[in-house]
């Protein structure tokens, strides 16, 4: 399945980019993949939102499907 | 020149509340047009308010002299409906408004502003400090603080 995947604060500064598309089934080979192109994620802590919901556990990806890769927020 | 993005939630939410995105700092009268939009609502004898500013914290890097928010616009809506939801469920409330600053605020300007609108003060009160841990704790926002020489932290809620 091929997503949309979206990276914000420090996560995109270590990237180097807010957003690609990336081909996974599921969201941890999602993250392993994500993981393999940019090791540096590996310390960093991140939440995962699939289609704007947090998710707590492996999940499956459906074409077209937005994860986005979330550091601590701090808005307010 | 203010720009926003904003999400006017529907009517079957039962609430006509709002979240806005504003580039830069929340400028007082954008505070004020908040109060006064309301006046129509005569129903309402109570406006809560917290308006959060960007503080000089010192770190290794020297003090804090701006933010520079970003934020994940869309999901941003999504966690205020049901932020709304639960608000409604738990307090009397009628209206909520929230306005968040993107880009860069300096030190001494206000970039968060929730206004809790409601029948009476002890729900708008207790409403309010319900919505303003809500929102800092799942709302979607990023800041980089930016000390002198440029030197960048990352901001990080507690």
């Amino acid at each position: 399945m091929k997503v949309n995947v979206l990276f914000f604060g420090c996560v995109a500064q270590m990237t180097g980019v807010m957003r690609m598309e990336v081909s996974a089934g599921d969201t941890d080979q999602l993250r392993d993949e994500i993981a393999r192109q940019f090791p540096s994620l590996k310390k960093m802590p991140f939440a995962i939102a699939l289609n704007q919901d947090i998710i707590q556990y492996n999940t499956p990806l459906n074409e077209n499907d937005e994860v986005a890769f979330l550091p601590p927020f701090a808005g307010g | 020149m203010t720009r926003w993005h904003s999400c006017r939630l529907l009517p079957e939410d039962n609430m006509p509340s709002e979240i806005r995105f504003v580039e830069g700092a929340i400028r007082p009268d954008e505070i004020a047009k908040l109060i006064a939009g309301q006046s129509d609502n005569t129903g309402l004898g109570a406006h809560a308010l917290f308006a959060g500013q960007v503080r000089a914290d010192v770190h290794d890097n020297g003090s804090i002299r701006y933010i520079d928010f970003s934020a994940y616009i869309q999901m941003a809506e999504k966690v205020f409906r049901d932020i709304c939801r639960n608000t409604n469920a738990k307090f009397k409330v009628r209206d909520i408004h929230i306005l968040h600053s993107t880009g860069k605020v300096n030190a001494g300007e206000i970039c968060f502003v929730a206004m809790v609108s409601g029948i009476h003060r002890q729900d708008a009160f207790d409403a309010l400090r319900f919505v303003v841990e809500e929102v800092k704790a799942r709302v979607p926002v990023f800041g980089k603080e930016v000390g002198a020489n440029e030197m960048v932290r990352w901001k990080q809620n507690t």
